[in-house]
């Protein structure tokens, strides 16, 4: 069987490139995709740990189930809000939101 | 566990207000347009109701869903706290022209609150995590309400950096899940409990407190709050002011002396420094600003730093006067918010010069926001001073005297900002005599604040006893 480390090593490495994707991309969609893989690679983490630490219960699981259904709802109102971004300034660019200072 | 087991009187006051969120969602949807005046009227029943069955609850000690739900005197007392000023706030905006459908904006603010009340109540990383998210997405939605390019920019900074802390929360909620098998904050306790410290717990510890420090604007995370303050339309800064921040501080009320008690002085010991940082931080860029609502933003900063003394106490009577001075500091901030908004509803501007004269032109609206600030300050006769009293003495109390002398520079040092806004309003003379007229609720609910801010601050003792202080 592959070892708990292996699952984990590859969670810390997703969660790395997401965190560096939200912190170069410029481009509005990319940085909510960036997102997305840190919250998978912490869904990998809790499948994993149920796998391998509480194999007789499943609790791991369904938390990783729910916060799909969660990420599912981020994702909704994160498009929404970028589409009002969009027919406001015709561009999704992050460097082009200068009205306040960041 | 068969739903029959489940004692749901425990949860009357959630079931309430999410019943009262549907209602008002659907009177949105099937009521005629002169009707719908009626929903933020529904909303404010809705509201009392849940009040109401929460005082059945006082004194109750109990968990429900297998440990995940905890109704215990914390929980008990940010609930009513979060009620009462939601319910002030749903007061002070009947009149207000809303942004959104008035059945869409008092749904969301429903929504949003049931998620606080969860989170005030979760002793669970699930629950806590679901019950946070339902916290902020309405919030992300009710900032992006004004559709202009200023609404959509603030939101998006809103919504992104709140969905990276919200994700660097759950990968260590994750990682506190892998060490202990356990997702119940007294099991993680148990399995922690006696073992070697890891280093993983450390790294854990870190990554919530960057969650749950970003939710209630912390410096370093505190970037959002600013703008958001500025930026979103003023009923819903309002809300933003008090709701989501009672439900950080609740979440981490539970989260870090129960689960984490085997680290106490790991987190106590980053409390104090994110204390420290957020109150000196936030007092000295506020002197810069020349925006009313950006400058309670970094007040606002200032006051988690003041807020985050009482964490870093650890102990029961910090917790206690924190929740004190959590109540203190929301009623006054609301006031000055509803104040804003009764000028801003009139077509005053929301730069500090604008406010010159006002005085003259509306003193009852010009001698609350007075009593705010002085009550933000912490001057003697005003709430906020009994609220800073308890919550030093407590830092004091457990030899954190550094960090109390540290409290009351900074909070002589804030009253430089809060007076120009002051001078402002009684020393300078108004453009024009023009006189301000305020909405009924407005006016009531500013003039119930008041009565208050004052009240709370000459007697607290009938507060204090309700919160065994």
């Amino acid at each position: 069987m592959i070892p708990l480390s292996y699952y984990l090593t590859l969670s810390a490495i997703l969660f790395g490139i997401g965190l560096i994707g939200v912190l170069l991309r410029k481009n509005a969609i990319a940085i909510l995709f960036s997102v997305e893989i840190m919250l998978n690679s912490a869904n990998l983490n809790l499948v994993a740990f149920s796998k391998y630490i509480t194999p007789s219960q499943a609790s791991g699981q369904m938390f990783a189930l729910f916060v799909m259904a969660i990420a599912a709802a981020e994702v909704a109102v994160g498009l929404a809000i970028i589409l009002m971004i969009y027919r406001n300034m015709q561009s999704i660019d992050l460097d082009k939101l200068n009205i306040f200072k960041w | 566990m068969s739903l029959t087991q489940v004692n749901w009187m425990a949860l009357m006051p959630e079931i309430i207000v999410l019943g009262f969120a549907i209602i008002v969602l659907l009177g949105e949807l099937f009521m005629s347009a002169s009707s719908k005046r009626s929903l933020g009227i529904i909303t404010l029943i809705g509201l009392a109701a849940a009040l109401f069955s929460l005082t059945k609850l006082w004194g109750v000690e109990t968990t429900e869903f297998n440990g995940m739900f905890s109704v215990d005197f914390t929980a008990n007392t940010l609930k009513a706290i979060l009620l009462i000023t939601t319910a002030l706030v749903v007061l002070g905006t009947l009149k207000v022209k809303a942004t959104l459908g008035e059945g869409e904006f008092f749904s969301l603010i429903l929504f949003s609150v049931l998620g606080t009340m969860f989170m005030a109540s979760a002793t669970d990383l699930i629950m806590l995590f679901i019950a946070l998210e339902l916290t902020v997405l309405p919030a992300y939605i009710l900032t992006a309400s004004k559709k202009n390019a200023r609404g959509a920019e603030v939101a998006l900074k809103y919504f992104l950096l709140g969905m990276i802390a919200s994700v660097i929360l759950l990968y260590g909620m994750t990682l506190l899940f892998g060490l202990t098998g356990a997702t119940n904050f007294a099991a993680i306790a148990d399995k922690l409990g006696g073992g070697p410290i890891e280093p993983t717990l450390i790294v854990a510890m870190l990554m919530i407190m960057v969650g749950l420090g970003f939710k209630v604007a912390a410096v370093p995370f505190h970037f959002w709050a600013p703008d958001v303050y500025e930026g979103a339309p003023v009923p819903v800064a309002s809300y933003l002011a008090v709701g989501p921040k009672a439900g950080g501080f609740a979440a981490i009320i539970h989260l870090f002396p129960i689960a984490l008690v085997v680290i106490t002085p790991a987190w106590a010991g980053v409390f104090a420094i994110l204390a420290v940082v957020s109150m000196s931080l936030g007092n000295l860029v506020a002197f810069a600003q020349t925006h009313i609502r950006r400058l309670l933003g970094y007040s606002a900063i200032a006051h988690t730093g003041y807020l985050l003394v009482g964490l870093a106490v650890a102990d029961n009577y910090g917790y206690s006067s924190m929740i004190f001075y959590f109540f203190v500091y929301s009623l006054a901030a609301l006031g000055a918010f509803l104040v804003i908004l009764a000028t801003t509803e009139w077509g005053i501007g929301e730069d500090i010069t604008d406010f010159a004269g006002l005085s003259r032109r509306a003193p009852m609206l010009a001698v609350a926001m007075a009593v705010f600030l002085f009550s933000l300050v912490g001057l003697p006769g005003f709430a906020g001073f009994m609220g800073k009293l308890f919550l030093f003495s407590a830092a004091v109390k457990s030899d954190l005297i550094w960090l109390a002398v540290i409290g009351v520079i900074n909070s002589a040092i804030s009253f430089g900002y809060y007076v120009t806004v002051i001078r402002q309003m009684y020393l300078v003379s108004p453009s024009t005599n023009e006189v301000v007229s305020v909405s009924k609720p407005l006016y009531f609910s500013i003039m119930l604040i008041l009565a208050a801010v004052i009240f709370l601050g000459i007697y607290p003792t009938t507060f204090l006893s309700i919160i065994n202080l």
